[in-house]
């Protein structure tokens, strides 16, 4: 490096370190950018410069040609923050409008994938469009409160604001939903017929705040998208629209697979069949299964039953091999000649009946390569709610507890 | 007469807009290229390193927008062009413009209408 090029790199140094600290007093999101564009500047004035005339004086001289360090600051600074562009309220009211939307489809997501992609018509008039409204009032109100119909750019701090907006409407809607269910009937027992949520799959909040999250981040996403591009204003609203309609198409895309695969599945199964022989009808949207049958004795079910596996059909066990990946939540079954049991359920041959759930589980037995194993329906909530097929637990006999 | 320093000044940011909006109508430009264009208009007097903030900001509004190309005798360069907002809002600044001009000239004419 030669001489004049020290002197050169000093000078634009501490140019630069000036103009830095300038800039530094301007928050705003380019001024690195700044930064950087005017040392490419120098950079290029400086190689212009033929080798004989890079005296002190004309390298001072491109510096004073730059202008002084506050130029930059006060120029930077001028004019509308960036993310407080004003939005009309035309704008807003349609930026609302998005958000509403979004916060349906986020809603109709998680009541499909909590109801297994089953019992539309089960869900959708008695459980979805009741909690619509006031979930979407609340919503609605809540992101309006943080600012989120200005129509400002994604950032980290609004991402955080998407976080919190959530949590807050979710606990907000969680709040007043079991204050209805559960505090309602308790001033008034009428209230009871008028709230139909008794059985109602609570991972529907959980899964609702997600889709929220990924809705809004996707909004956020294509509002900063067309920012960028310099979207005409009159175009805003329906790129907008496109990207909620082209998020949910992604989304569903993902969930497409396993929609195709129940649809397959219930061809195979005749819906009137998922329902136990013994199921007695529904109340509420929850199947009730006959309980009251008299006992008889059924010498190879009684004694004492270890849990070996959990299953979705009978066929699909193998004995020694284990299909369930986790623990079994069943352990044993121990069935007394009486037709009791070591825990809540009762018993008669053929049927093993839960009287607080009012389920009857079909039990049947196999001897298998010596060993004798019972194949017992679990009905859980996935059956009395969700209206699925039950799975089975596989216990092992391990003593005739006589 | 001297100029008050805070209308100078607030008169040059507004300029400095629309002089580099309107030069960048007629095509892409990097930085240090509309500086040699800008030093050659007569009394357009502007600093070298102002023009950086000015587009900075206006690609912040979204009436400029930047890309980087590879340059045969140095680093990338990075190239500047208006988007169609910033022609869109071009149209109407020098609408605007026209019409604040006819106005001070009127006024300087006695023309109060």
């Amino acid at each position: 490096m030669t001489s004049e090029s020290k002197r050169w790199e000093a000078l634009k140094s501490e140019y630069l370190r000036e103009v830095e600290k300038a800039l530094s007093s301007v928050k705003h999101p380019r001024r690195y950018d700044v930064l950087e564009d005017v040392r490419l500047h120098l950079d290029q004035r400086f190689s212009d410069l033929a080798p004989d005339r890079q005296t002190p004086e004309n390298l001072r001289a491109i510096l004073n040609e730059m202008g002084p360090a506050s130029d930059y600051a006060e120029l930077l600074d001028a004019g509308p923050a960036p993310s407080i562009e004003p939005v009309s309220q035309k704008d807003q009211l349609q930026i609302a409008v998005v958000y509403g939307i979004s916060f349906v489809i986020s809603l109709l997501l998680s009541f499909t994938i909590a109801y297994n992609f089953h019992n539309f018509s089960l869900w959708f008039l008695s459980l979805f469009l009741p909690l619509l409204m006031p979930l979407l009032v609340i919503k609605l109100i809540v992101f309006g409160l943080f600012g989120f119909y200005q129509g400002r750019s994604f950032s980290f701090t609004s991402f955080l604001k998407i976080l919190v907006a959530g949590w807050i409407s979710n606990f907000l809607f969680v709040f007043i939903f079991f204050l209805a269910c559960y505090a309602a009937p308790k001033i008034n027992p009428s209230f009871e017929k008028i709230i139909p949520f008794e059985n109602f799959p609570q991972i529907i909040f959980l899964l609702d705040w997600f889709f929220t999250l990924v809705m809004v981040c996707m909004i956020q996403a294509v509002g900063k998208y067309q920012k960028n591009q310099a979207v005409s204003r009159n175009n805003r609203f329906l790129i907008i629209i496109a990207g909620v309609v082209l998020s949910n198409i992604i989304l569903l895309s993902f969930l497409l697979p396993e929609i195709l695969r129940k649809a397959k599945t219930d061809d195979r199964v005749d819906h009137s069949t998922v329902k136990s022989p013994v199921s007695a009808g529904e109340e509420k949207g929850r199947i009730v299964d006959k309980i009251d049958y008299p006992f008889i004795d059924d010498a190879q079910a009684v004694g004492k039953w270890k849990s070996v596996d959990f299953i979705q059909k009978i066929e699909d066990f193998e004995p020694g091999v284990q299909h369930w990946p986790g623990d079994l939540y069943l352990k044993e079954m121990i069935l007394f000649p009486s037709g009791s049991t070591a825990g809540p359920w009762t018993w008669t041959k053929g049927l093993i009946m839960h009287p607080g759930d009012r389920t009857a589980a079909k039990y049947n037995l196999k001897n298998m390569n010596g060993s004798m194993y019972m194949f017992f329906e679990w009905k859980s909530g996935d059956y009395t709610i969700r209206h699925m097929k039950p799975h089975y637990y596989v216990l092992k006999k391990v003593s005739s507890g006589k | 007469m001297k100029l008050d320093n805070n209308w100078q000044t607030q008169l040059r940011k507004g300029l400095l807009d629309i002089v580099i909006l309107n030069l960048l109508r007629h095509g892409k430009y990097h930085g240090y290229e509309m500086v040699q264009m800008l030093k050659q208009i007569e009394r357009l007097e502007i600093r070298e390193g102002n023009i950086y903030p000015i587009l900075a900001r206006l690609q912040t509004d979204g009436l400029v927008t930047s890309h980087s190309e590879a340059s045969r005798d140095g680093p990338p360069r990075k190239y500047f062009e208006l988007t169609a907002l910033g022609k869109e809002s071009l149209g109407d600044m020098n609408a605007h413009w026209d019409r604040i001009n006819e106005s001070i000239q009127d006024i300087r004419k006695g023309v109060y209408k």
